[in-house]
């Protein structure tokens, strides 16, 4: 059950922005002068997103003989560019998303993930978010997405997790900022903010998290003030999109990248895909909301398309066989998608390491393209990333898949 | 943390193993002594105190829909909190309305923060609020689980918290709720479901720390895929009367109850944890493998380490975690068990070097003020939205893992900003959330800003506030009553003068009411 945040105490609200009271301007030299710079999107299929329901060789043998029929792509759409001579076909139902594959601006690197054995949604989110393949090492690391952008200095704002509580990505990062809801980003109370600045000023973990907030809704709301002073046209409000999390997410970051304030990095989340029974109705909405939001999405953004990446991700995915519920259970290697202005589109990435039962691990379809191989690519060719050794300690990159090109070549 | 806040034992254990004093509280238990206060939490009677029941009984949760050109919009008391599996179960019937369905899950929530508010056995609400984070069910994600999940809270949840973890344990994994958020019920030989085994080993008992070789500190081997499977197919059968399955009796019930099948049972022998199991054993093999972990040493030492971290926070040290292990396992077959494992945490030493140590959950925030005012709060379902805000979703996590529980989750950019937000929405004599201050002739006759802050510094902050946050009340409400701000209004039923509300709001603010 989703109950709407979006309605709640709006009378409340009435007084949205903090920019009236008074503000301490750290930020105020950039202030609405936002970044030119790439904008990298991070999406997370949470529960194990099925990729073999999603993108497959639909006449493997292995695969029809191992899979009821529901989940396989039999209906699906064919697709050119596929890694192997077979009759490769995507989920009838993400066609919005095969459009911009045909357009050469989608790319799909199959058979990636975690370079790790677990089968543990939680195991494999907190491995994945840190960049990391050794569990011991969990209690200690940062997110990736925190140590790239720590290694940045290009006057964006830095990053936004378009959720109530930010991904694992973003661990450490004390200058991320949450935003559910962009028309909801401000003090109810503007008079509370002098006195929050002046309560919250000891050296502990609160009077700190209090001092990063109101100084990143000064910031925010600064940057936003100033961009409405010079576009008044811009309607921050304006939503194509339905209510849930991931929509919501989308809109967030829409109305973000439409502000040009300086945003650089966000992340937005999309559960509900750990599909262990009845797996087909409840997995073609989700391919539904998925491909029709990200179409939304892009078509909202055509001015940005050449600064934006999108990642489509999920901790790992799920096993070949379905099981007795017309399911499946947690898997291993799976597909990432990437949509961009400056994707090499139009073509499945990576070696396919088969389906056939010696090719598999442990049942499922191996891992054979790191997932830090992945998004190294995006980080150096989009993003300058000079210090790939800092952002994915103890990982060494092997040569580029070629899915995204640099800026500048075609 | 640094911040200044009452250390003395008796305000420590209040602020920790309750939801927050109340007016008084403090003085009783400095009369009464701390063995004598903390024996009757420990030891509290089956059920709810009377003014529990009292609440419960006047509490009205609305209930709207219109189903077939019928209409129905009522201020309903709650109905579905004693009614037993049989009974609920009924609500399955396709010609239930949705809003119906998920009835006994709302009701549960709202008993919950009517309990958290009001209970005299505070400490067995804290409690139940652990219980249910670490066994979390996203309660609304199926209709039968949000049918069961009164029984839930009652048999599995409520009954065992401060009693025996085998038999928690045993009657989490019978309880029809968690069987169909896990998806055991369906679970055959032929294709095992593996969700609900391998989340009984990675979740609920042996935690991740003993997972793919790792080893528990005691050297006892851990466990692996092949474990997780074989505990699936030892679960197989393992289901709910829906009709549908068929118990070794030869009956078919249709009430909702855990049921064994044994057509659905995997027969083949397997090796689960290094026990050998014989084949054709039946359901007793899962309780075999149940009652295997609930003596696993990984066990003890991770639900251990999650009760320190909850009472004591994230730096809990080693040794009051390894106190707490020792009495865990000495009193692994006892009714008295986890009682006595809180007795070992919360007379530790650590235990009372800890204050401050952790950030207030966002239930924790709401209901410590409610406790702490004096005043009453209206449960309705805007109160999960405020939650919601805050990242909280409560009895609606969607992933078992429950919610995290260090003080970092809840205090990013969003959770701080919503915090404060919060008890502007609370305190706004338009939202009518608060009631029972009228007739308060200490609020009505307190006059000048000062005393007034200092009357709420007083309440929510145990009397004690830094100098900097004291002279930052006082400036804001002597500027806000200036401006006129939440002046009174005809929706309000709180009493609360206008300058209470002020310096309330800002107190709850504060850095200090932020932790406990």
């Amino acid at each position: 059950m989703q109950l709407s945040r979006r309605n709640f105490v709006r009378s409340a609200a009435a007084s949205t922005l903090v920019a009236s009271a008074p503000l301490s301007l750290t930020f105020a030299a950039t202030a609405g002068s936002g970044s030119a710079g790439d904008i990298l999107v991070m999406i997370s299929l949470r529960g194990g997103m099925d990729g073999l329901n999603f993108l497959a060789p639909a006449d493997d043998a292995d695969y029809v003989t191992s899979r009821i029929a529901g989940l396989r792509l039999d209906q699906g759409l064919p697709i050119s560019g596929g890694p192997t001579n077979q009759d490769w076909r995507l989920h009838r139902l993400a066609a919005p998303m095969k459009e911009l594959y045909d357009n050469g601006q989608l790319a799909f690197i199959h058979a990636a993930g975690l370079m790790a054995d677990t089968r543990s949604h939680f195991q494999a989110i907190d491995l994945l978010e840190r960049g990391i393949v050794d569990p011991a090492l969990i209690g200690t690391a940062h997110g990736w997405l925190t140590r790239h952008l720590a290694t940045r200095e290009d006057g964006s704002f830095g990053a936004v997790a378009a959720s109530s509580l930010a991904p694992d990505t973003l661990l450490g990062d004390v200058a991320a900022l949450s935003i559910p809801d962009v028309s909801d980003f401000a003090l109810y109370e503007p008079a509370l903010f002098g006195f929050l600045q002046q309560a919250y000023v000891q050296p502990d973990m609160v009077s700190a998290a209090g001092q990063t907030t109101l100084q990143s809704l000064s910031n925010f709301n600064v940057r936003l003030q100033a961009r409405k002073a010079t576009h008044p046209e811009t309607d921050p409000t304006a939503t194509s999109y339905d209510p849930d999390e991931f929509t919501q997410g989308l809109d967030v970051v829409t109305q973000l990248v439409r502000m040009e304030i300086g945003l650089s990095v966000a992340t937005i989340e999309f559960e509900n895909w750990d599909t262990h029974v009845q797996q087909q109705g409840q997995f073609e909405r989700n391919v539904t909301r998925l491909a029709t939001g990200l179409a939304t999405f892009w078509n909202n953004l055509s001015p940005w398309h050449d600064r934006l990446t999108v990642v489509i991700l999920s901790e790992f995915g799920r096993r070949l066989e379905s099981n007795a519920d017309a399911g499946t259970d947690h898997g291993h290697g799976n597909v990432i998608s990437v949509l961009g202005g400056n994707v090499n589109g139009g073509k499945v990435f990576g070696r396919w390491p088969g389906l056939a039962r010696e090719q598999l691990d442990l049942g499922d379809l191996a891992v054979v393209t790191d997932v830090r191989q992945v998004l190294s690519e995006i980080l150096v060719l989009r993003r300058n990333e000079t210090a790939l050794d800092t952002v994915f300690p103890r990982f060494t990159p092997g040569l580029p898949l070629g899915f995204v090109r640099a800026s500048g070549k075609a | 943390m640094t911040m200044m806040i009452d250390n003395t034992p008796e305000a420590i254990a209040l602020a920790r193993l309750t939801f927050g004093p109340r007016p008084g509280d403090l003085d009783k238990l400095r009369a009464s002594g701390l063995k004598v206060w903390l024996d009757q939490q420990l030891n509290p009677p089956t059920g709810d105190d009377p003014s529990t029941l009292q609440a419960l009984a006047d509490c009205r949760l609305p209930i709207e829909y219109t189903v077939n050109s019928k209409t129905v919009s009522e201020n309903r008391p709650l109905q579905n909190l004693n009614r037993d599996q049989a009974s609920l179960w009924k609500l399955t019937a396709d010609s239930v309305p949705w809003q119906e369905r998920i009835r006994p899950a709302m009701e549960v929530r709202a008993a919950a923060w009517i309990r958290a508010t009001t209970s005299v056995y505070q400490l067995r609400e804290v409690i139940v609020q652990f219980w249910h984070n670490h066994f979390s069910i996203n309660a609304f994600s199926t209709d039968e689980s949000a049918i069961s999940f009164p029984a839930f809270d009652r048999q599995a949840i409520r009954a065992n918290a401060l009693g025996n973890f085998g038999r928690m344990l045993e009657d989490v994994a019978k309880s029809t709720s968690m069987m169909y958020y896990l998806n055991q019920q369906d679970s055959t030989s032929q294709h095992p479901n593996e969700n609900f085994a391998r989340e009984v080993m990675e979740l609920h008992t042996l935690g991740i720390g003993a997972y793919l070789g790792r080893k528990a500190p005691s050297g006892a081997i851990g466990y692996s895929d092949d474990d997780v499977i074989n505990a699936a197919r030892a679960l197989t059968g393992w289901t709910v009367g829906d009709g549908s399955h068929t118990a070794a009796d030869g009956t078919a019930p249709d009430d909702g109850y855990f049921l064994f099948d044994p057509a659905m049972h995997d027969l083949n022998p397997k090796q689960v944890l290094g026990l050998y199991l014989a084949a054709g054993r039946g359901q007793d093999e899962g309780a075999t493998i149940l009652d295997a972990l609930t003596r696993h040493p990984s066990t003890a030492t991770f639900i251990c380490g999650k009760l320190c971290q909850r009472l004591l926070g994230e730096a809990a040290p080693q040794a009051v975690i390894d106190a707490a292990v020792l009495t865990w396992s000495a009193l692994v077959d006892s009714p008295d068990q986890i009682r006595e494992v809180i007795r070992t945490i919360v007379t530790h030493p650590a235990f009372f070097a800890s204050a401050g140590a952790r950030v207030k959950d966002p239930f924790r925030l709401i209901v410590s003020f409610v406790r702490q005012s004096g005043v009453r709060l209206q449960v309705r379902d805007d109160l999960f939205d405020i939650l919601s805000m805050m990242g909280y979703r409560q009895f609606e996590w969607s992933t078992p893992n429950g919610m995290p529980d260090v003080n970092a989750a809840w205090i990013g950019t969003n959770g701080m900003l919503r915090r404060w937000n919060t008890f502007t929405v609370l305190l706004d004599p338009n939202q009518g959330f608060l009631s029972g201050a009228a007739g308060n002739e200490d609020l009505n006759s307190m006059t000048g800003a000062a005393s007034i802050v200092d009357y709420w510094i007083g309440a929510l902050l145990g009397g004690v506030a830094s100098r900097e946050t004291r002279d930052a009340l006082l400036a804001f409400v002597i500027f806000a009553q200036d401006q006129g701000l939440m002046q009174p209004s005809a929706n309000d039923s709180s009493g609360l003068p206008a300058a209470h509300r002020l310096a309330a709001m800002a107190v709850a603010a504060s850095p200090e009411f932020q932790i406990h």
